[in-house]
């Protein structure tokens, strides 16, 4: 009889067990509900293009366009704090003195943030350029070159910029000097463990996706920045004309600068010509000659706190007086140059005597909440680019004064134009790259594929009642002028060699 | 079976037969303590154990003694068991002495209930009196001490703020260490303890082996901690009036920054007076000596109430209470109230048995920011703020800068933010919801004796509301004109159980078990949004300014996610227990999760342990010395689920100009698998002496394989730094002694008796997919070492030539020039030494209790130490020590020169910043005093105690900040540990 029983009141539990079984769908088969399953999706081309605008919004990270409170900025405004232009102040937090005191070591978090913050981007294009074939009808051919051709010069940009901070040099067909892995799968796996390339092999992947991009963006169903916009947030064609210039000029193929840069000034918008159009840049009211910025909508942040954060009005880093001054009548930029008001503002604080801070990026419109965009690229540089390129082809002098005539005039009132030569000519192309580009992202690396020595200005650096900076000098033998690999990469991946000397 | 049957009729009617010729004695049972009665003690006839009762409400009962009944045998849990002759007279008293060992006689598993003699698991029970004496607003800090093996650490000192409890050691790298908490045999979550009302806690049993969390297959890797809460008793109403009121501080503070004559010494001596003090000035500072720590600490209040009625009769019994809660933090503004109801029926209707127990709670917690490093979290101004600014102006208003407008920028000169006006201004609340309901139903089957289905179904609901509004006079709004977030998250958590048990002795042969499958299921939603432009006044959704194209500025940010889990299980318990001597436990569990890959959701777990009465032996019989011994001994295996919800790669959404998109969010891995604890533990649990002395000793060895690891991958490949993975394993070793003794027992009612509990546990990693991996900043995992080990550049002093700090490279040598190549081991922050030191004095109503808690062995890395030992934050204050620090005159000192030009660069990750972190802290001091029944009869109450206790009283330690509990093994911005004091009363009626 108990037998009986029991064997009933057992049929009871397995047979309720089972019906739990029967919905076990409801308790072990769960989905997600917030986030997409990267193994069936993308599924359509709609969703590639989804995911292009993903990789867009990692440029937003704080270690690559983005910034922290007193760090970040990887492609923005760290290359400016490692340069002259800016030197640290005394209401610094001290939270990126070891990037601008060049103190930095392997451990140093924020190389470790902007090696992640750069490959980020390029793993999300490489699923959209893995899948949109897949996608691919003759009906939206135009629509996929479109997609595709973003995706490409995308991940040619975030090489690129990788490649400028961790190589030695910049050699076009150096097979000795390691640049950084091209990375072209996406693969998230523990066994991958991808070893650098040396420079020949990155620059031959590099210009692969810059050739097939221009290739592809030339025949696309729809405008990629409507012209009538403020903000100019997607690469275009020009966007690609003007990376395969700035890539070719680091490489030192010239001519092959001049016909990008060429390119690239055929569909370029107009040099800025008035206060309004230029300074409409940066805070938003106008689109100017932007080409490409770095959207930072509402909430998004932006590029501008490791050097002056914004909502607190404080300058981490100040403007050295051999750029700008207080009163515009010495440095480099006067007040009778548009980039005088669009780029500074006098400040003064009880640690700092008055001096220039740099507040380009405060925020939108007339706000100072930090939310501004970047801007990238503008028609200024592919002047600047081409200049450059046809001074250092011999025999072109006139042609690159030209240029920088031109960008001249439209930034300085009154300008005369000068004819300069040879030396004096690459030193006045060098001093306008530093005008035009300052807190824009370029300083450190047009040091270090030229002179390849830093002396900062004695007059703010190393003076303890203007800045606490202590190392004022990079000297051209310094191992600091390339990035060490972080200890994290190297633990993780033993197929890394270290950089030289570290 | 019919045989079975008959002979047990025969049993039962010949011991009717043998106790025909009895008489009826009435037994009342006190406590020594208090002379009140005691009711539900157990008293039986020694010589006949199946003749006995429970005590009534009046702590009297009537037995029918056989005529070979010659002493009673009375027991009750906390007491020492007692034998009485029975004499000619019929009215017999007994007066129970409080035992030292309060191991209860009864573990509960959460799916039962079981002899602790026949068990065989390694478990131990907490008096929830002790806990519920404590006002903590988290119930588990006062967990702290009470148990070997039991690792229990502050998370800070905000009131409501949870422990961090460890079971064993840290099991697992990057899944889960927290241990499983279940109430009433439902999960409830560990995070949220502070809607919970500890009052209403009967009991705690914290299970540690694998014979006693194996039950749980999947979820007991961690230990359980299973609570149950009390149910009504049946007998007359009884109330229960429980009030405390205390105060509390902040305790002694260690890290030692400068005072205002300090400071502008170092400032305008030492270094180049970067605020270009004129000599007057200077002076007028250096007497100003403003304390940032007693403006923003306040001594605070505490108070608690809570009313308990609880009756019914034999078949049908309720309890119910109520509780308020109302501490302050020593911060000001924060703190924490609370207001609990509970309700609990059980009811008994011929086989069946249903049960019902519901609580609400809700809390409101104000905080501030801790364990941050930002400049606008007040707790860091104690550090930062310069002792010769003030918090407020002479005129009243706060210190700050004005402009010509009289605007305020919200920073004092030294450019901090003014930490008072910070925390006085902006709001950090948080509002949660908790709903706890758990029913039961049972059926005995009547045909066969222990036999019985039960079905045990229960809901965890908690409901967090966020409310944190900054101010727009402060710095970190301004440029938004102020913020509100709100934010609400909901988590609904149900756990069905049902079972068929079965429960029955046979001659010497006991048997128990069941059947079980259970099902378990979480569900989690949450949205939040911040508005800006706070121009009106107010300070609620009021106030916010709507964003628009034309008010870019204010345009809110919104946000929301979910996610859901599961679990489904199957499990079978069988106990065998063989003349009360021998004793065997098993468990078989299989589990299948939501979080893993179709092919890797289900895995298979179970124990197996015995136990030997080694004191029932007949040779042993005859000892008189001792009372009890028991040896046991254990295997088992349990899982660890995954910490995240999917295994999948996953893409997020993501928004770039205006236009939604897909961004990589989570690395997936479809391979991943169950984290398995593999455990064996031998115990030995005596009493000796007359049950003067008693104690359990273990040994255990807990081994983690299939680890969960996070495993660093370059991002080059995928973008991703960690992926979740299962490698390596690791191993927690330890001994745990528990041990209570009576020192002096007297009939006069003097009792004096001591505690220990002491843990020893070696965490030790064993295999890693490569070894030494960087863990964070300052921490390594190295196979033969704990995890949590701190890895750091060795720091040797200063070069007295030129005050450049000097280091320890690999090779022996010394040097000026950092590498975080030359990092080598130190210590790890979970200490491998702790237990807790416990004695009491009663006389006559009197009791003294005192706790003593230590930490041994443990080290941790003084983040906040190295923010004021930053000679470029000399703008700001500074730790004392900078005062040595080396100068062309000054050469001898190990405090490295200030000027950070060349190799001379201030470096954080050196051993420099380690500190000792051991400590011993009086934890809990309590005198109570219960009122004589006599005095108050005459007042128709039944019982009273008042008591004065103080917590954190005094605590000893090497490390330097406030408080050395801490958890991880970085500090920085702490919230200390509360010292309190607090008086209680205590009245039934």
């Amino acid at each position: 009889m108990i037998n009986n029983i029991f064997k009933r009141a057992l049929a009871v539990v397995l047979l309720s067990s089972l019906a739990v079984t029967g919905c076990k769908d409801e308790y072990i088969e769960l989905t997600p509900e917030f986030t997409l399953d990267a193994l069936t999706n993308p599924s359509s081309i709609e969703q590639v293009e989804q995911v292009l605008g993903g990789a867009y919004s990692n440029l937003r990270a704080a270690n690559y366009y983005g910034s922290a409170s007193g760090t970040g900025g990887g492609a923005a405004l760290m290359p400016d704090i490692l340069g002259d232009d800016l030197y640290e102040s005394r209401q610094s937090l001290a939270n990126s003195k070891f990037m601008s005191d060049w103190s930095y070591q392997k451990n140093t978090n924020q190389i470790m943030g902007i090696y992640t913050a750069m490959y980020k981007p390029i793993s999300t294009v490489n699923i959209v350029l893995r899948d949109i074939d897949k996608f691919t009808t003759p009906a939206n051919i135009k629509k996929a070159n479109r997609i595709k051709g973003q995706a490409l010069a995308l991940r040619a940009l975030a090489h690129f910029d990788l490649f400028r901070y961790f190589a030695n040099n910049y050699d076009r067909n150096s097979t000795t000097t390691l640049a950084v892995y091209y990375n072209k799968n996406f693969v998230v796996s523990s066994e991958e463990k991808p070893a650098r390339m040396n420079n020949k092999e990155f620059y031959d992947n590099l210009f692969a996706d810059l050739a097939q991009a221009e290739a592809l963006l030339g025949d696309i169903d729809v405008v990629i920045n409507p012209t009538s916009a403020l903000t100019r947030p997607k690469l275009n064609l020009t966007a690609v004309h003007l990376l395969t210039a700035r890539v070719n000029l680091y490489a030192g193929i010239y001519p092959a600068v001049i016909t990008a840069a060429t390119k690239g000034l055929a569909s370029a918008p107009a040099l800025a010509t008035t206060q309004a159009a230029f300074s409409g840049m940066y805070n938003e009211t106008n689109a100017g000659e932007i080409i490409w910025n770095v959207q930072f909508d509402a909430g998004q942040g932006g590029p501008t706190n490791l050097v002056y954060f914004a909502s607190q009005g404080t300058s981490y880093y100040r403007v050295a007086t051999e750029v700008v001054n207080t009163t515009g009548t010495s440095g480099l930029i006067r007040n009778n140059d548009i980039r005088y008001a669009a780029y500074f503002t006098a400040q003064t604080n009880a640690q700092n005597p008055t001096s220039m801070a740099l507040t380009k990026y405060k925020g939108k419109t007339t706000t100072s909440n930090a939310n501004s965009n970047f801007v990238a690229m503008k028609t200024g540089e592919l002047y600047l680019l081409r200049a450059e390129a046809y001074a250092r082809s011999g025999g072109q002098d006139a042609l690159a004064m030209a240029d920088l005539n031109t960008l001249r005039s439209r930034r300085i009132t009154g300008y005369v134009d000068e004819a300069l030569t040879g030396a004096t000519l690459l030193t006045a192309i060098a001093n306008e790259r530093r005008r035009e580009f300052v807190g824009e992202g370029q300083r450190f690396f047009d040091l270090k594929r030229t002179t390849r020595s830093i002396v900062r200005s004695p007059l703010t650096c190393g003076i303890s009642t203007i800045s606490p900076a202590s190392n004022c000098t990079l000297p051209t033998t310094a191992r600091e002028w390339t990035f060490p690999y972080p200890d994290d990469v190297t633990k993780a991946n033993p197929n890394i060699i270290q950089n030289p000397n570290w | 079976m019919k045989k079975l049957i008959l002979s047990l009729f025969i049993c039962v009617a010949t011991s009717l037969f043998v106790y025909a010729q009895e008489r009826t004695i009435n037994v009342t049972v006190t406590s020594n303590d208090d002379g009140l009665p005691i009711p539900g003690a157990s008293v039986k006839i020694k010589e006949a154990l199946n003749v006995g009762g429970s005590t009534g409400n009046d702590g009297k009962v009537s037995l029918r003694v056989p005529t070979n009944g010659k002493t009673v045998v009375v027991s009750f849990i906390g007491f020492v068991t007692k034998e009485v002759q029975i004499g000619t007279s019929d009215a017999i008293s007994v007066a129970l002495l409080m035992s030292a060992n309060t191991m209860n006689e009864v573990v509960v598993t959460g799916y039962g209930t079981q002899s602790r003699k026949t068990y065989a698991g390694a478990s131990a029970n907490i008096a929830a009196g002790e806990v519920a004496k404590q006002t903590y607003g988290s119930f588990d800090q006062a967990l702290q001490g009470a148990a070997t093996g039991v690792s229990v650490v502050a998370n800070g000192g905000q009131p409501g703020q949870n422990a961090v409890v460890r079971i064993r050691g840290n099991g697992s790298i990057s899944g889960s260490n927290t241990p499983l908490y279940i109430m009433d045999g439902i999960e409830v979550s560990a995070a949220d303890f502070q809607t919970l009302n500890q009052g209403d806690f009967e009991n705690i049993e914290i299970l540690k082996d694998a014979v006693s969390t194996s039950m749980y297959g999947s979820r007991g890797a961690n230990g359980v901690i299973v609570i149950t809460t009390k149910r009504g008793k049946a007998g007359q109403l009884q109330f229960n009036y429980d009030l405390q009121v205390g105060a509390s501080t902040m305790p002694e503070d260690r890290l030692i920054v400068m005072n205002s004559q300090q400071k502008i010494d170092y400032e305008v001596n030492i270094r180049d007076n970067p605020y270009e003090w004129t000599a007057a000035e200077a002076d007028a500072k250096r007497a100003v000596n403003f304390s940032w720590k007693d403006a923003l600490f306040h001594t605070a209040q505490t108070q608690q109430h809570q009313i308990s009625a609880s009756g019914g009769s034999d078949k049908s019994k309720f309890y119910a209470s109520l509780s308020y809660l109302d501490q302050e933090g020593i911060v000001r503004t924060t703190g924490l109230k609370r207001y609990t109801a509970r309700a609990s029926v059980d009811n008994e209707v011929n086989n069946f048995r249903f049960g019902l127990s519901v609580q609400g709670g809700f809390s409101k917690r104000s905080n501030t920011g801790e364990g941050d490093a930002f400049v606008s979290s007040p707790l860091n101004a104690i550090r930062w703020s310069n002792p010769y600014e003030t918090a407020y102006l002479a005129d009243g208003r706060f210190n700050q800068g004005y402009n010509a407008n009289g605007v305020g920028d919200g920073k004092l000169m030294s450019g901090q933010p003014n930490a008072l006006m910070e925390l006085l201004l902006n709001k950090n609340t948080g509002l949660q919801i908790k709903g706890l309901a758990t029913s039961y139903l049972e059926y005995h089957i009547p045909a066969v004796d222990g036999l019985y289905l039960r079905t045990n179904w229960g809901a965890d609901y908690t409901q967090n509301e966020g409310n944190t509004f900054t101010s727009p006079l402060t710095t970190v709004s301004f440029a938004k004109n102020g913020s509100l977030q709100r934010s609400l998250a909901r988590n609904f958590r149900y756990t069905g159980t049902t079972s068929i048990n079965y429960k029955k002795s046979f001659g010497k042969h006991d048997v128990s078990g069941g059947v079980f499958g259970e099902v378990v299921k979480n569900d989690a939603r949450s949205f939040n949004f911040t508005g800006y432009g706070f121009t009106n006044g107010f300070q609620n959704e009021a106030g916010i300014t709507q964003g628009s194209a034309t008010a870019a500025n204010y345009i809110p940010v919104v946000g929301g996610t979910g996610s859901q889990n599961g679990l489904m299980s199957l499990f079978a318990i069988a106990n065998y227990g063989y003349d009360n001597k021998y004793f065997l436990n098993l468990s078989v569990r299989r589990d299948g999760s939501s979080k893993f890959g179709t092919g890797n959701r289900w895995a298979n777990f179970g124990s197996i342990g015995a136990a030997w009465a080694i004191s029932e032996e007949d040779f042993l019989k005859n000892v008189t010395f001792v009372n009890s011994l028991k040896l046991r001994a254990s295997y088992g295996t349990t899982g660890n689920n995954a910490t995240n919800n999917y295994p999948l790669d996953q893409f997020a959404a993501a928004t770039y100009a205006g236009v939604g998109g897909f961004s990589p969010s989570v690395a997936g891995n479809p391979f991943l698998t169950w984290e398995t604890n593999e455990s064996s533990n031998i115990g030995l649990d005596f009493s000796l002496l007359n049950s003067r002395i008693s104690g359990t000793f273990e040994v255990y060895n807990r081994k983690t394989k299939d680890l969960f690891f996070n495993v660093p991958v370059d991002p080059a490949g995928g973008g991703f730094t960690l992926i979740p993975s299962n490698f390596g394993s690791l191993r927690n070793r330890g001994v745990e002694l528990a041990l209570n003794g009576d020192v002096f027992r007297s009939s006069t009612g003097f009792t004096w008796s001591l505690g220990a509990n002491l843990t020893y546990n070696k965490n030790e990693v064993l295999e890693l997919p490569t070894n030494n991996t960087p863990q964070g900043d300052v921490g390594i995992l190295t196979i033969g070492k704990p995890i949590n080990s701190l890895f750091l550049v060795p720091y040797v002093g200063v070069d007295p030539t030129n005050g450049h700090a000097l280091y320890r490279k690999l090779d022996g040598t010394i040097t000026d020039e950092f590498d975080s190549g030359d990092k080598i081991i130190y210590g790890t922050s979970d200490a491998p030494w702790f237990g807790g030191f416990t004695t009491r004095l009663a006389y006559k109503g009197f009791d003294l209790s005192a706790q003593l808690n230590f930490f041994s062995g443990r080290q941790m890395y003084n983040s906040d130490l190295t923010n004021i030992a930053n000679p470029d934050y000399y703008y700001d204050n500074l730790h004392v020590s900078l005062l040595n620090e080396w100068t062309p005159t000054n050469t001898i000192t190990d405090v490295p020169s200030s000027d950070l030009s060349g190799n001379n660069t201030f470096e954080t990750e050196t051993s420099r910043f380690i500190d000792d972190a051991s400590f011993w802290r009086l934890r809990n001091v309590t005198l109570g005093y219960s009122l004589p029944k006599s005095a108050l009869a005459k007042v128709k109450i039944r019982s009273a105690k008042i008591f004065i206790q103080g917590q954190n009283l005094w605590t000893s330690t090497k490390f330097r900040g406030f408080d050395p509990e801490a958890t991880g093994s970085v500090l920085q911005g702490q919230y200390p540990s509360l010292v309190q004091g607090s008086i209680g009363l205590t009245i039934g009626f």
